[in-house]
Parts: C-alpha cells; sequence; structure tokens
C-alpha cells in the first residue's frame, strides 16, 4: 500500500478535517440507509456496460458492479456516462466534483486505470481493487492478412483504430509515417468490427478485451495478437475501480467484496461469459490492491 | 409572415452605397414602415445605421458593434445611472454571455443554460421566461454559455446547449419551430448566437476534439428547414436542398491535397462561434477550429480549412474564399475568432476590408472579397510560434516551437516543455472587438498570457492508456492579464491601451459619441474615450461582466446595456490564471443604463 504522505502540517490539517467527515458518516451508512449504490459505468461500451436489444444494462464492468452491490447488502444504480476528454475529467465529473450541469456524483467507478503516476495527479479519488489487465492487441483476418504481426507490416493492408486512441495515435506516428494511408477510422471499434465483416479492412488494433468482445459477439473469425509498440511506456495497464478520497468505510468496504469476488473466481467468471479472456491485474497491482495519495 | 423581395434588393443596393461613402448618420423610412410589423431583412441589414432597436448580433450583420448615436458622448458620460436591473434568478448562474436584442419596446436576451427572458425595455419586468429542458447526459465542455439570439418576422431563434435551435414566439415566448443540428451524445453543442441572411438562420456547430467536423448551416428562418449545409474541410461533400430533397453541391477543396490518410472524415475544425455577413460582397464570413487531433505530427500538411476564415456565398452555400492563420496547428489555436468587414485605406488603396484578431496573438487584414492578405501585425505583446506573417505569401514565419512528438522518443519519457504565447485561451478569444467608423480604429479585448505544454506518456482516457498533452497557463505579467487596445488596421500602430487586472472576457461596443464600452470579470462596466483610451466611467454591476454591451434610442433617450455573471472558459481552463480570477462571485442580471433625466 502506498503510504499516505504528509508532507506538511497543512496536509495534516486536511486529513484531520477528511477523518472528522468520516467520523460525522460514512457514504456507507448512506448506500445502507438508501438501499442502493451508485456505480458509474461507460455508456456504449462493449462488451463493459451498454443496454443489449431489450434495453437492460448488461456488460463485465456492469455485472461486476451488480456482485459489489450484493456484496454490499444493496442494489446496484448504474449511471451509464459520457466520456470527456480525458481519464481526469472522468473522474471529477462522476467521483469527486459532479459536472457543472448538475447531477452530482456516483459512489463508485468502474474502468478506472491504476497506476501510480496516474493517481499522484488525481488526489480526490482512492483507486482500488484492480481486477483485470489490458493491452494493445491486433484482431486480424488471417484469410487477407496472416503476416500482420506488428505496426511495420501493415503497409499492404488496412488496419481500423477508434478515433483519437492510443492505438490510433502509435499507427499514425511519424515512424509508421509511410503507412498512414492505410489506417482506418472509425467512431468506435464496434464500427471498425462491421466493417472487419464486410472484408473493408484487415485488421483491428485497439485494446484487447474490448476488441475480443465485440469480435466475438459479432461472431467474426479472428486471431488476436498482442500489438508490439516500441517506444511506447505504457502499453498494458491495469483497470480497477475509483471512489471519492474521503469514503473510507466505503472503500474498505469495496476492497473487500472485491477480493472475495477474486477469491471465488466471480470475476473470470463475468469475463468468461463475455468471450474475453481474463487477464489477471499485473502482480504489482494485485500488492498493492490501493493508492492514495 | 414572408419577406418583401423588392424593398430587400433596393435596401441592399442603397445600404451598399450608404456604406461605401463612410455614413455617420442614416435614418431610412424603411425602419419606421418595419416598426411593429415584425423583423425584416432589411432591418437586419440596417441594423447599424437604425437607432430605436438592436435586431442582430454584432449590431449588424458585418458585426462592427459601432453605433451612430452620440446622445451619451465623451463629454456627458461620467453622469451615466442604472435605469434598471433584472435578475437571470434561480440557482442557475455561471456564465452569462449574451449580447441583448431590443425591438418594438422588449429586451430579449438569453441566458446560461440555455434560458431566455423577454423583458419590457422600460420597466425591466419580465413578459416572458423560456427554459430550454437539457437533456441527461449532456456533457458541454466549455461552460453552459449562450451568446445571443437573433430575431426575424415574430420569431426570436437562439442556440442550445443539446445542439439544438429554438425559434420561438416574441409575444409569448411559446416554441414556433424547433430542431436538431446534430447529435449532443456525439459532443455537439450550439453556444453561439444565430446569423440571419436573406431568411435563413446561418450557423456553424460547437464540439469538443471528438472529430466533430465543423460546418456551416443554412435554414429557412420560418420553418427550420435545410436549405444548405457546407463543411469546412477538404474532401467532405457539401449539400442543398430542393423541395425538401437533399443534393450534393460539390466538394469542398481538394481530397487529400493538406491532410493525410482518412483523417480529413475527421478533422475537427469546429465553427462554434458563428459568423458575420457582408451585404457588399454578399458573403457570409466563418471561423473554423483547431485541427484533430491536437498531435500535429499525426496530420502533416496545412490541414484546410482548420484555423481559417471560410467565405460563403450564402445563396450557394459554397466556399468563395479560405484564408488559414495557422497552418497545421500545434498550439490549439482556434480560427473561429469574428472577421468583421470595413472599408478603408490600406496600403494608400480604398479597400473592402475584413479585421480578424487571431488567438494566435496576429491582428489580420484582408481583402473580403478575395481573401488575400493586406496587413497583419501582433496585437499582443509575446508571440512565440512565429516572427511574423510574410505579407506576400500570407504565411506565418514560423519560429522553433513546437512541441516534441510524443510517439518519436524510444523510451517514452515525457515529452520535453516548451512555453508557448499566447496561451491557447488565445490573444483574442470569443469576446467580440468593435470597429468605429468614426475613428477608423479596431478596439480589441486582448490578453497576454502564456503555456507550458509537453507531453504526457502516462495518461488515460475511457479507461486506457493515451498519449495526452499537458498544459499549464500562466500570466505573463504580474500587475495584468487583459488589455483592450485601439489599433489601425493600415499602419498596426497601437493607438492606446488600457490593462486589467483580470483576463478580459467580454464584446466590446463603440459609439460616435467617442467612447469604447467593455466589461470586466471584476465586475465594472467602463467607458473609455475612442480617441485617447482615458476611463471616463465606471459602474460595478456585482458580478464579472464576460458579455456584449449594446445601445439604442428610446423616447428620446439613448441607453446602453450589459449582462453581467462570471464564468466562461477561464475559471474552467485557466490554470496558474484561474487563481487570480478565483475569488469572483457568479451572479446573472442585465444592466441598463441612461443619463440621468432632465
Amino acid at each position: 500500500m502506498k503510504a499516505v504522505r504528509i508532507t506538511s502540517w497543512l496536509a495534516g490539517l486536511f486529513l484531520l478535517a477528511s477523518l472528522a467527515i468520516v467520523a460525522r458518516a460514512d457514504q456507507l451508512e448512506t448506500i445502507s440507509e438508501r438501499g442502493s449504490i451508485e456505480g458509474a459505468v461507460y455508456r456504449d461500451f462493449p462488451p463493459f456496460s451498454y443496454r443489449n436489444e431489450k434495453g437492460k444494462r448488461a456488460g463485465i464492468d456492469v455485472e461486476i458492479a451488480e456482485l459489489v452491490a450484493e456484496k454490499l447488502g444493496v442494489n446496484l444504480s448504474a449511471r451509464f456516462i459520457g466520456v470527456d476528454e480525458t481519464m481526469e475529467d472522468d473522474l471529477r465529473n462522476n467521483i469527486w466534483k459532479g459536472h457543472y450541469i448538475g447531477g452530482g456524483v456516483a459512489d463508485f467507478m468502474m474502468h478506472v486505470p491504476y497506476d501510480l503516476a496516474f493517481a499522484a495527479d488525481n488526489d480526490l479519488v482512492a483507486f482500488l481493487a484492480p481486477y483485470y489487465r489490458d493491452n494493445l492487441a491486433l484482431a486480424v483476418n488471417t484469410d487477407s492478412a496472416d503476416s500482420v504481426r506488428s505496426a511495420e507490416d501493415i503497409d499492404q493492408h488496412r488496419v481500423g483504430v477508434e478515433l483519437d486512441t492510443l492505438a490510433d495515435f502509435y499507427l499514425l506516428s511519424p515512424r509508421h509515417g509511410n503507412r498512414r494511408e492505410n489506417v482506418v477510422h472509425f467512431g468506435n471499434i464496434s464500427e471498425a468490427a462491421a466493417a472487419f465483416g464486410r472484408g473493408e479492412i484487415d485488421a483491428i488494433a485497439g485494446p484487447s478485451a474490448e476488441i475480443q468482445g465485440i469480435m466475438k459477439a459479432a461472431d467474426r473469425q479472428f486471431d488476436l495478437r498482442p500489438l508490439p509498440t516500441p517506444g511506447l511506456q505504457n502499453t498494458g495497464w491495469d483497470v480497477g475501480l475509483g471512489i471519492r478520497f474521503n469514503h473510507k468505510g466505503l472503500i474498505n468496504a469495496v476492497i473487500a467484496a472485491m477480493r472475495e469476488l477474486r477469491e471465488e473466481g466471480a470475476i473470470a467468471a463475468v469475463f468468461d461469459r463475455y468471450g474475453v479472456d481474463y487477464r489477471e491485474p499485473s502482480a504489482a497491482a494485485l500488492e498493492t490492491g490501493y493508492i492514495q495519495q | 409572415m414572408k419577406l418583401n423581395w423588392n424593398s430587400r434588393h433596393l435596401t441592399r443596393s442603397l445600404l451598399a452605397t450608404a456604406v461605401a461613402a463612410t455614413v455617420t448618420v442614416v435614418a431610412p423610412a424603411a425602419i419606421a414602415d418595419g416598426h411593429g410589423k415584425g423583423v425584416t431583412d432589411d432591418m437586419i441589414l440596417n441594423d447599424q445605421a437604425s437607432e430605436e432597436d438592436v435586431v442582430s448580433y454584432g449590431l449588424g450583420p458585418r458585426g462592427q458593434r459601432f453605433s451612430t448615436l452620440t446622445t451619451i458622448n465623451s463629454e456627458n458620460v461620467g453622469g451615466m445611472v442604472p435605469a434598471w436591473a433584472f435578475s437571470m434568478g434561480g440557482e442557475k448562474q455561471r456564465g452569462q454571455e449574451s449580447q441583448p436584442l431590443i425591438h418594438d419596446g422588449v429586451m430579449y436576451v438569453t441566458g446560461s443554460y440555455s434560458r431566455m427572458w423577454a423583458i419590457d425595455v422600460r420597466t425591466g419586468e419580465e413578459l416572458w421566461q423560456y427554459d430550454h429542458r437539457l437533456p441527461d447526459g449532456i456533457l458541454p465542455c466549455c461552460d453552459v454559455v449562450n451568446r445571443g439570439a437573433g430575431l426575424y418576422a415574430d420569431l426570436v431563434i437562439f442556440g442550445t446547449l443539446d445542439a439544438g435551435i429554438v425559434a420561438l414566439d416574441q409575444k409569448t415566448g411559446k416554441v414556433r419551430w424547433k430542431t436538431k443540428i446534430d447529435d449532443f451524445k456525439a459532443g455537439y453543442s450550439m453556444t453561439a448566437a444565430p446569423l440571419i441572411v436573406n431568411g435563413k438562420v446561418i450557423t456553424g456547430v460547437s464540439g469538443g476534439e471528438f472529430g466533430v467536423v465543423g460546418r456551416v448551416e443554412a435554414r429557412d428562418a420560418m420553418t427550420g428547414d435545410m436549405v444548405w449545409q457546407r463543411p469546412v474541410l477538404e474532401g467532405h461533400m457539401g449539400h442543398v436542398w430542393k423541395d425538401g430533397a437533399q443534393q450534393e453541391n460539390g466538394i469542398t477543396g481538394t481530397t487529400n491535397e493538406t491532410w493525410p490518410g482518412d483523417m480529413w472524415k475527421t478533422g475537427g475544425a469546429a465553427t462554434w462561434l458563428g459568423g458575420t455577413y457582408d451585404p457588399e460582397t454578399n458573403l457570409v464570413f466563418f471561423g473554423t477550429g483547431n485541427p484533430a487531433p491536437w498531435n500535429a505530427y499525426l496530420r502533416p500538411g496545412d490541414n484546410l480549412h482548420s484555423t481559417s476564415t471560410v467565405a460563403i456565398n450564402p445563396d450557394t452555400g459554397k466556399i468563395v474564399w479560405g484564408y488559414q492563420y495557422t497552418p497545421n496547428d500545434h498550439w490549439d489555436y482556434d480560427g473561429v475568432n469574428e472577421l468583421i468587414s470595413f472599408n478603408a485605406k490600406i496600403g494608400g488603396e480604398d479597400v473592402k476590408a475584413g479585421g480578424h484578431a487571431d488567438r494566435n496573438g496576429f491582428f489580420y487584414v484582408l481583402n473580403r472579397e478575395n481573401g488575400k492578405l493586406l496587413n497583419a501585425f501582433p496585437f499582443v505583446d509575446k508571440i512565440t510560434w512565429a516572427s511574423g506573417i510574410d505579407l506576400k505569401t500570407g504565411r506565418p514565419i514560423e519560429a522553433d516551437n513546437r512541441p516534441g512528438d510524443p510517439t518519436a522518443s524510444d523510451d517514452g519519457k515525457k515529452g520535453e516543455s516548451i512555453f508557448a504565447a499566447p496561451s491557447f485561451l488565445g490573444g483574442k478569444n470569443w469576446m467580440p472587438m468593435a470597429y468605429s467608423q468614426d475613428t477608423g480604429l479596431f478596439y480589441v479585448p486582448s490578453n497576454e498570457w502564456g503555456m507550458d505544454l509537453w507531453n504526457e506518456p502516462i495518461t488515460y482516457k475511457k479507461g486506457a492508456a493515451y498519449l495526452g498533452a499537458g498544459f499549464t497557463i500562466s500570466p505573463l505579467n504580474d500587475d495584468y492579464i487583459g488589455a483592450l487596445r485601439a489599433f489601425d488596421p493600415a499602419t498596426g500602430e497601437k493607438v492606446w491601451e488600457y490593462r486589467n487586472p483580470a483576463p478580459l472576457w467580454g464584446g466590446v461596443l463603440t459609439t460616435a459619441g467617442n467612447l469604447v464600452f467593455t466589461g470586466t470579470p471584476e465586475g465594472y462596466l467602463k467607458a473609455f474615450d475612442a480617441k485617447t483610451g482615458e476611463e471616463l466611467w465606471k459602474f460595478q454591476t456585482g458580478s464579472g461582466i464576460v458579455s456584449s454591451p449594446v445601445t439604442w434610442t428610446m423616447d428620446g433617450e439613448q441607453y446602453i446595456a450589459v449582462a453581467s455573471g462570471w464564468g466562461g472558459a477561464v475559471p474552467l481552463w485557466g490554470g496558474e490564471v484561474a487563481k487570480r480570477v478565483k475569488y469572483l462571485n457568479q451572479g446573472g442580471s442585465v444592466w441598463v443604463f441612461k443619463l440621468p433625466s432632465s
């Protein structure tokens, strides 16, 4: 566990203030009283969080959030959120401040990166309970582009990416500049999967779990390969939950619930139901389990 | 109510003659004829010269924000007092950037959160209020502002935060028609005041950095039906609607001339600040935003028409010319700021010119008939990204001041930080400047700030790793950020300057009474001598002013009005600057001033 650093008497004062809030009433009590917990999940984000054909909420993140609520003995109220420019914005809008348009904050948020450096810049959020690890991958049509194994191989092939993502930037970077014409942009991975099905592109580059879940749900034939990305620092990342820093009781309860779920194999089972290979968080992430500045 | 075609054409040619002669007082009978019968095209074209109303954004479609009124002048403005104040009420405050409109004894003013009021302009009493129902899940990027409405016939028309246009009945405030510009879930919004030209509502689109492509659209002002749509990025097909059927209307530019691959399809350049119209050349001028994605190394080329002004024929929906301010932008210098049409002697010749003060710190004087550059000069003290603008080629002389490529370094470490000025909030942001036909000067609300800019290899978007950019905005001077400056567009000479501690974020008004008005975030509406910059009058409105003042006459007296309410982009994005304005309080009111009754 990363220690809480008190670098000045001022920080100490803030700590005292936050403890005083805890002593009065933790968010956990409020949640118990109302009988429901509000979890923020991304809107239109299969296989993690979306509404199915019947309009029912579904997805890996949704089901894990439901399991957490069950462990706490309350119902899940899912808040489907839009994506802002950066993760910092999403955390501000949904965890510690709320958007200025109104609507307040949720009790916790799914799909939050678990990363010491990132956490250091977001000190109003506690990062906890990493539940899987993602990386960049290529889904390849083996009939038309079996030779594609890296960004260097895409010369003759068309690769779909989601606009304004890491895979997009990497494939467009000047080091692959002569291959820029081969990068095809889509609004999301689902649109790319549809184009893949029509034979318009030979491969899709993006987050592994997202591509795998969507392609399996669409019943596409493909081979999933890691996308090597020399030069990038952050090509694999752990994903966990975020909760407002001062909700100590809630934080502890969710950490305990997630630990039990992992040990019971319930998390891996959820991934399995959506056709996504479950990859454990990194050993380092599992060891800490909780980051707060 | 349909328009009178004959009188419209007649008035346009009359107006063209009048403009060329740089008149100071015009009072055509057409205005009196229109009184009480709804707002006509003639009245909009004549707005600047007509004294008893303000029926358009910019006091006339050219956007000069110049009034011929002289009752209040530099001799007597010191005695100006409030006539009334109006509260925008409720718990909804934040930035009030609206320019009021006045017609037939009624003021129409929009407010934050897509609200509008009709106010009895003699008493300050509310006649009606319209609250647009905003859907859940709306994510506006840059505060919940609205910059004003447009009047046409018996309608008052304005844009909403959920990317819609609403036309209300002027009398009742009831919805007469409404339409969607696009899907707010995809990041679209609408904060600009609509431009109304010859019976058409002409608008741009607001949108964040999510691949929203800028476009200009014309709709029938009476029905909201589409007339034409013109994307501003090369490769995109424009359209016209004939009898409700959509037809192709030619591609913008040449596909892949200045954009690689398919990136033009999602290349940004949002036209979020709306446009101006010049009846002499029959062109509408829309500014365009920065290109996407933010990392310029990924999109080698000029990326037309991002960071540009495009001139469009409002009858055909075709681009006549484009001029680009920041080719291959890497500093987020939107080119959306207004182009103001004016006629003057530049380089010894009488020209139909257009003035534009860009985010990037340079003031441009263009020939508005063909988009050729006539003059360019810095209007802020510090510009690091370019040493000047080459008047022969019309292109910037770039200094070596681009951030490093985040995907180029093999160790993937944090990229080298560069310092660039102006900051991305611009030497001048959205707030409209003014041009005086009397003094021949432009009055530019500017800000002196810069930014540290670096690459962030460890950052995230939608829960996944991402390559972001970090920035911090900081003031360049200890004692001021804002500066209202008067410039001679022919010589680039700075005639005077007023310095303000907080950044200036409100529009400017100038009058033939030798006056310049602007508001400050500190809450003051101020009046300056148009020739010398001497501060002649100020009034504390109780919250910051980030809106544009107007003036008109009524019952023989001249009035000044301005909305007050601190907000906008500065407190959201301002970095070190935000710390200097933290103490400012929100509000929401309209203030009206006049000279004491004799």
